[in-house]
């Protein structure tokens, strides 16, 4: 199941508040999140919830066993196969296709490409059930003696399908006793609406645009390239931003408080930066699982760094696109690196603005094009000369002027103006604290109305 | 989102929950208890039904999933809360391209025929027409209504799909044509008239309303239909190529396209009718000797695509004609089996208004009209959905008309042809079918 | 191994790889304190206190320390030279 959809805002969601309030103490309200959990989740995926269970009664006695053997080999063994055990599972179910695809490459090689579906979510939970086993046993966290509460970790459905990837440590003593207090639960519903209305409101709506520009590239102009990735950059940020917030809002709700995945990433100075504000929970578990595994000798702090992007590439998908997409990323952290922080801040601001813009929006357009083809054609549209703008898109660009022009001032942090500003001034305060419940049920009935149009199957194609 | 302990931040953060929790569970009360619609009349298609539980729709996901798809599709006042989106949301996101009422919107993936090269005519206009060509969506098949006030949509053919680039401009959607198989039309009518020797054969490829009616300023999104038609007419060998195109320009000030739809309007196949049996020499009959049919608020296929609000609030007058003679009409499936006996036009009782087209019949079935002009003319038709519309204008003209769609054929085209002893062969359908994928059906259609 | 001569050394080591001779470390000193102290740089520095002290942090030590003093700690254990 997905958030942006009636049924679940609708249905699941008033039911699931309903039955968690209701619920006396933690064990209780526990349970209940247990339990709607793996309803959410079998959902979507009615045979793959077993595989998650599987994952979870591996992990959870990985834990135990640890907890058990305590700094010792065994513990090392232990965490070791449980490890390798998720790479696999991730490795058979996300990646097996590819990897076949690209042996038959070889030669007189003709294996039969295995047909597995993706299960929903198994990039998320299986970071952090590794990320749970390390901790076990690097002795950050006391290992989980209750499955259900190690499950509930594992399944907690406010991140299961679509992050962020919360670590045990954050939620461990959450999970034995919490509270909603009233201010929590406003911010939370808040901030799931927020989410919600940045996902149907800005996202698919750019979604749209970024289509109509990218989709005919082979006679796309430079600037519809540019554009057609910008706009697809921000769609892809206010998406997955917007779902982490739903996230984050709803763990609130539950008396969990989960990290930031996303600190307006756009705002950034330089790509280093990029990735201290996009898609935070993933770039900390490389730096901290994955950048200091000594396998590169001396020079490690290069080879780890690419290990790291290379990694960062093939985790958002199973096709080659995304492999250069991370290794591109890697490339220019690794040019900064080699100029060094204080030559970096010598370089004009604008400058660096425009640098790391121009280097994130291209990046996007990697991201777009898992069509290698397409991407190359991308490339050279990009540095393309001639006609500057073409017709259509301007017309297109006309059509949506309002929707852009919102999306580019939402990339800025407002909403921290907003708060910075009424903290100095009480009659702002006051007007952004009484609007405020006003605002969110606007949003929430615009989300809404928008959600009806979502199950429309328009005339796509029509027929002569 | 002020997270203030203090008393009067505690009070608002109350009154914040029972808002947000109002509308959830109003919105939880409106979803379930609300009565659900069945039908999408504007998308042609019935709504998701609540999913039966079996082991297997369970296990391969089909029943939770049809359970959320049910809730979600089937919102009370879907229909109204549509178009309150296409008429005061949409319209939200930006301006009308160069104008305030009759500016420009754009639709799809438009690709831009460059004035500046004027010399990649079919080589890349070929390209672009390949690679937006997509087989449509099955989902959209199985969901198709059958019963009788909607009817059912037309079963996918062969690369018989064109995706829609449309331009909005002065309230009328203009489709935008993208080129195509020039060559391959001509030769494929020429290797029919070879086989078919002494009967007529005739090509008349009528222009869409993007041929007729583009601005001069937005003439680069599209290639030039004029001018792929008179590169068909240069090439044909031994079949005659009738001019619709000047007929139907000079009558442009009059409806005879529709403006919301991607089909012309009967006007427009009464001028093509006119001038092919003015071609072919043969009688026909004014409008007075048709009767006139209204029907009202009609919103064609461009607002199913495009929900534009410039469409939706420019909904048009349907009109079309019924031949005063008295016609006999059987409709065969597409191995010309199990006739059926029918009216020449379906009646409009219980049509909707986006269905309105349907009156002429749908593709799917091959029909013989037979008259009482006893000129011994016999017709076959080959046409794509443009030529439904030209059939009752024929009725004064030919004694026998079969009218058969190229998608739907399932027997050898030649053979059918003498089969019936036709004098003439009309080969009559748009630009995008002729030049575009819909020529393999018609090629096929000879070998099958 | 001496404490303070071990911060002493470890001092000049942060100079070195951070380049910045006005650093001067104590227990509390974290990454947030110095600005080229990334996870890159880390690693550096990390490679340079191992040879140094002739020893090898293990990667929870690696990845887990949060201070100064806590690498101090580590090194005044397992520090051979």
């Amino acid at each position: 199941m997905v958030f942006s959809r009636l049924f679940f805002i609708y249905i699941f969601l008033p039911v699931c508040l309903g039955a968690y309030f209701l619920a006396r103490g933690t064990k209780m309200k526990n349970n209940v999140l247990l339990l709607f959990s793996l309803a959410f989740y079998a959902w979507g995926e009615p045979v793959y919830v077993l595989l998650m269970l599987l994952s979870a009664v591996i992990n959870y006695t990985a834990g135990r066993l640890i907890g058990r053997y305590g700094d010792s080999r065994k513990s090392r063994i232990t965490a070791g196969l449980a490890v390798f055990t998720d790479i696999a599972l991730l490795g058979v179910f996300k990646y097996s296709g590819f990897i076949v695809e690209n042996i038959n490459h070889i030669p007189s090689v003709e294996l039969p490409v295995p047909d597995i579906r993706l299960p929903i979510g198994i990039s998320f939970y299986t970071f952090q059930t590794i990320s749970y086993v390390i901790d076990c046993l690097w002795e950050t966290v006391t290992p989980q003696k209750s499955f259900r509460k190690f499950l509930l970790y594992v399944s907690l459905f406010p991140q299961l399908v679509a992050g962020p990837i919360v670590r045990y440590s954050t939620i461990e003593k959450e999970i034995d006793e919490r509270t909603s207090s009233i201010t929590d639960i406003s911010y939370g519903l808040n901030r799931v609406v927020l989410g919600l209305a940045k996902k149907v409101i800005i996202a698919d709506q750019l979604g749209i645009v970024a289509d109509s520009l990218l989709g005919g590239i082979e006679n796309a102009t430079a600037a519809a390239a540019w554009t057609g990735a910008a706009v697809y950059a921000m769609q892809i940020y206010f998406d997955f931003s917007g779902y982490s917030d739903i996230a984050i809002g709803l763990g609130r709700v539950f008396g969990f408080h989960f990290d930031e995945n996303f600190r307006h990433p756009f705002m950034c100075r330089d790509i280093t930066e990029f990735w201290q504000r996009w898609h935070i929970s993933l770039g900390t578990f490389f730096r901290d699982y994955l950048l200091y595994v000594p396998i590169f000798g001396k020079r490690r702090k290069y080879g780890g760094l690419f290990l790291v992007w290379l990694c960062t590439g093939i985790w958002h998908g199973a096709s080659w696109n995304f492999v250069i997409w991370g290794l591109y990323y890697g490339l220019f952290i690794f040019i900064e690196t080699l100029i060094g922080k204080k030559r970096m801040k010598k370089i004009p601001l604008v400058i660096r603005h425009i640098y790391s813009k121009a280097v994130i929006i291209a990046g996007f357009g990697i991201f777009y094009f898992e069509d290698l083809d397409k991407l190359g054609t991308f490339f050279t549209k990009l540095f393309s000369t001639g006609r500057l703008i073409g017709l259509q898109d301007r017309i297109l660009l006309v059509n949506n002027v309002y929707l852009l022009i919102l999306a580019v001032i939402l990339t800025f942090p407002i909403i921290d103006g907003i708060r910075r500003i009424s903290q100095r001034s009480a009659p702002v305060r006051t007007a952004a604290a009484v609007s405020l419940p006003a605002v969110s049920a606007a949003l929430l009935l615009l989300t809404s109305i928008l959600l009806v149009d979502q199950t429309s199957h328009p005339f796509l194609y029509f027929r002569f | 989102m002020q997270t203030d302990n203090k008393k009067p931040g505690k009070l608002l953060a109350v009154v914040n929950i029972i808002t947000i929790l109002a509308v959830l569970f109003g919105g939880a009360a409106y979803l379930i208890f609300l009565p659900h619609e069945t039908v999408a009349e504007d998308e042609n298609r019935r709504l998701a039904s609540f999913p039966e539980f079996s082991p297997k729709s369970y296990i391969d996901g089909s029943f939770t999933g049809g359970i959320a798809d049910y809730f979600d599709d089937t919102v009370h006042g879907r229909d109204r809360i549509k178009k309150f989106i296409a008429a005061d949301i949409t319209p939200l996101k930006g301006r009308k391209y160069g104008g305030d009422e009759d500016g420009a919107e754009l639709y799809g993936i438009a690709f831009e025929h460059s004035e500046e090269t004027p010399a990649v005519t079919t080589a890349a206009a070929t390209t672009a027409a390949v690679t937006h060509t997509t087989v449509s969506s099955p989902a959209v098949q199985t969901t198709a209504v059958t019963t009788a006030p909607i009817p059912a949509e037309e079963p996918a053919a062969e690369g018989g799909e064109i995706n829609s680039n449309i331009l909005v401009v002065n309230k009328r959607g203009l489709p935008l044509y993208p080129g195509g198989d020039v060559q391959g039309y001509a030769d494929t009518i020429n290797e029919y008239k070879k086989k078919l020797g002494d009967v007529n054969v005739w090509s008349m490829v009528v222009p869409t309303a993007g041929g007729l009616y583009i601005p001069s300023n937005y003439k680069s999104l599209a290639v030039d239909e004029k001018k792929d038609i008179d590169a068909i007419a240069a090439a044909l060998e031994g079949a005659v190529p009738v001019d619709a195109y000047t007929s139907l320009a000079a009558h442009k000030s009059e409806d005879i396209y529709a403006r919301t739809d991607h089909h012309w309007m009967a006007l427009g196949a009464f001028y093509a009718a006119k001038a092919f049996t003015e071609a072919a020499g043969l009688p026909f009959k004014e409008l007075s000797e048709y009767e006139e049919l209204h029907l009202h608020d009609y919103l064609g296929t461009f607002y199913g695509y495009t929900q534009s609000p410039t469409l939706l609030n420019n909904p048009e007058e349907f009109v079309y004609y019924r031949p005063k003679n008295e016609v006999t009409v059987d409709q065969y499936d597409t191995s010309f089996r199990d006739p059926l006996d029918v009216a020449l036009l379906v009646p409009s009782d219980n049509m909707t208004p986006s269905g309105y087209y349907y009156v002429f019949g749908m593709d799917n079935r091959i029909a013989h009209v037979h008259t009482k002009t006893g000129n011994g003319r016999k017709l076959v038709i080959f046409k794509d959905s443009y030529g439904n519309a030209l059939l009752p204008f024929l009725t004064y003209s030919f004694e026998d008309i079969y009218l058969c769609d190229m998608r739907y054929f399932d027997l050898n085209a030649v053979s059918f042809i003498k089969q019936v002893k036709a004098t003439d062969v009309l080969f009559s359908m748009c630009t995008f079918s002729a030049t575009g994928p819909n020529l393999n059906c018609l090629k096929a259609d000879m070998y099958k | 191994m001496n404490r303070s001569d071990v911060q002493k050394r470890l001092n000049s080591i942060f100079c070195d790889i951070f380049d910045d001779e006005s650093i001067k470390i104590s227990d509390s000193t974290s990454a947030a304190d110095i600005e080229d102290w990334d996870s890159l740089e880390h690693i550096n520095l990390i490679a340079a206190v191992e040879e140094e002290f002739g020893m090898k942090f293990r990667m929870k030590e690696v990845s887990g320390m949060k201070n100064v003093g806590e690498m101090l700690d580590i090194i005044c254990e397992r520090g051979s030279k």
